[in-house]
């Protein structure tokens, strides 16, 4: 098992994700930055928008640190073991932003958790179709989100999941979808050959 | 204990045509060395024979333990043309890596990794990361990962693509120490500068068929009569694909 957490840089890339985002989630909860969009005419983003790409990231840096020769001819339970390392991760992530929303109270911890959740779904499913294109497809989503995804300057469109509110249900329902079919098609994949 | 595919038949997508269709074959002792063109199927029949595939219809097994099997994992060992190099690991994490996904413990992949390295001559280089290993010393690697839990077969697709002839002539020496320890050896190849003496079989497909399949001095017999020594292997695999 130690073997495979150093094969798989468990310590070193995800360990140093998570420090990341909490200090993320600490030193930038309520900080927007000016951005440019297309549908509306000033915008600010916050910049915590950005911040789950970090845990999804490290995740997928994890998960190519692989050695595909013998774990496709593997006795050991690698993809229950792969999986196990991202509930880990997520568990992760939400310990933090649970904390930093015990602490604050503010809203953008729920919306970080909420947003990591989705986005690092995304980055999965899209992983098991094409290695790389995880983080791509999932960085891509935050980008056109801040690019198309207001209706005014206050207010989303309803498929912008990453920048609603933690009251719109459907976007929280969207992160459990994404997650849920990022995993299983992790676990389905897991032979693939590169 | 040996490796056989029982009238196999196998395709890449369902629309497709068979690659390998009714195959038979059983892998012989020693350093058995697997001719071919491209697209002859050689390396599909390793994917099988190391259960990174399965077949569509028939079965792949060792001495009847099915390749779908767990069990059928601890006697099959397979390295591919491109060996991967963990970055973050050394040589010898590498393997004992490689050995504790094979089923043994921490512990035993461990001790066993300096045997495994010491065999392809790569003990000096144990704790090194594996990034700063050569392209030949990553194919020696990959064997040293591919025999650390001492299977009875062990599988290599094209491991001399790219070497200069010393390399070659190395790499095959340390297979024929493995074939002498009673591994059964099943290496690809396009060279066939690779049939050295020291193969004691030969098996020629072409098209997804066995053209040949015999002693490495029985292949040979195959050279249209006339042909010079030096290029007795070449033409008898000439005849062999092409007649």
């Amino acid at each position: 098992m130690i073997l495979w957490i150093r094969a798989r840089r468990v310590a070193a890339v995800l360990g140093t994700g998570l420090v990341l985002i909490a200090f993320a989630a600490a030193l930038f909860t309520d900080v927007s930055a000016p951005l440019v969009s297309w549908t509306v005419s000033h915008q600010t983003v916050p910049v915590l928008t950005f911040a789950p790409l970090i845990l999804a990231a490290t995740l997928a840096l994890c998960l190519e640190s692989r050695l595909p020769e013998a774990e496709l001819t593997s006795i050991r339970p690698v993809p229950i073991l792969d999986t196990l390392l991202i509930t880990t991760a997520l568990a992760g992530t939400l310990a933090i932003t649970g904390v930093g929303y015990l602490l604050t109270h503010a809203d953008e911890a729920l919306v970080l958790a909420r947003n990591t959740v989705f986005l690092t779904g995304l980055m999965l499913a899209a992983r098991s179709f094409t290695a790389r294109g995880g983080i791509v497809v999932a960085t891509g989503w935050v980008l056109v989100v801040i690019l198309v995804g207001h209706r005014t300057p206050t207010e989303f469109f309803s498929w912008a999941v990453t920048g609603l509110p933690i009251g719109a249900w459907h976007a929280t329902i969207a992160a459990v979808v994404a997650i849920t079919l990022g995993v299983l098609l992790t676990y389905l994949t897991a032979r693939k050959l590169p | 204990m040996t490796l056989h595919f029982d009238n196999i038949s196998y395709r890449y997508r369902p629309w497709r045509t068979d690659v390998l269709a009714g195959f038979d074959y059983e892998l012989p002792d020693g350093l058995t060395i697997l001719l071919g063109p491209n697209g002859a199927g050689k390396s599909t029949l390793l994917r099988l024979g190391a259960s990174v595939t399965y077949p569509r219809r028939g079965q792949v097994n060792v001495d009847g333990i099915s390749s779908k099997t767990r069990e059928f994992r601890r006697h099959v060992s397979w390295m591919p043309q491109n060996v991967t190099a963990m970055t973050a690991l050394t040589a010898r994490e590498q393997v004992s890596y490689t050995g504790w996904l094979k089923g043994m413990s921490r512990s035993e992949a461990w001790a066993a990794s300096l045997d495994a390295l010491a065999t392809v001559n790569l003990a000096d280089q144990a704790d090194h990361k594996t990034k700063t290993l050569s392209g030949g010393q990553l194919r020696r690697l990959g064997v040293a990962s591919a025999t650390i839990h001492r299977s009875s077969v062990l599988l290599l697709d094209e491991p001399t693509a790219g070497m200069d002839p010393t390399q070659r002539r190395t790499f095959r020496d340390i297979l024929t120490t493995i074939a002498d320890r009673g591994v059964k050896v099943l290496m690809s190849t396009h060279d066939v500068a690779d049939l050295a003496e020291d193969a004691t079989h030969v098996t020629v497909m072409s098209k997804g068929q066995i053209r040949y399949d015999g002693p490495t001095y029985d292949y040979l017999r195959n050279a249209p009569v006339g042909t010079p020594e030096s290029r007795l292997a070449e033409a008898a695999y000439t005849a062999l694909t092409l007649g």
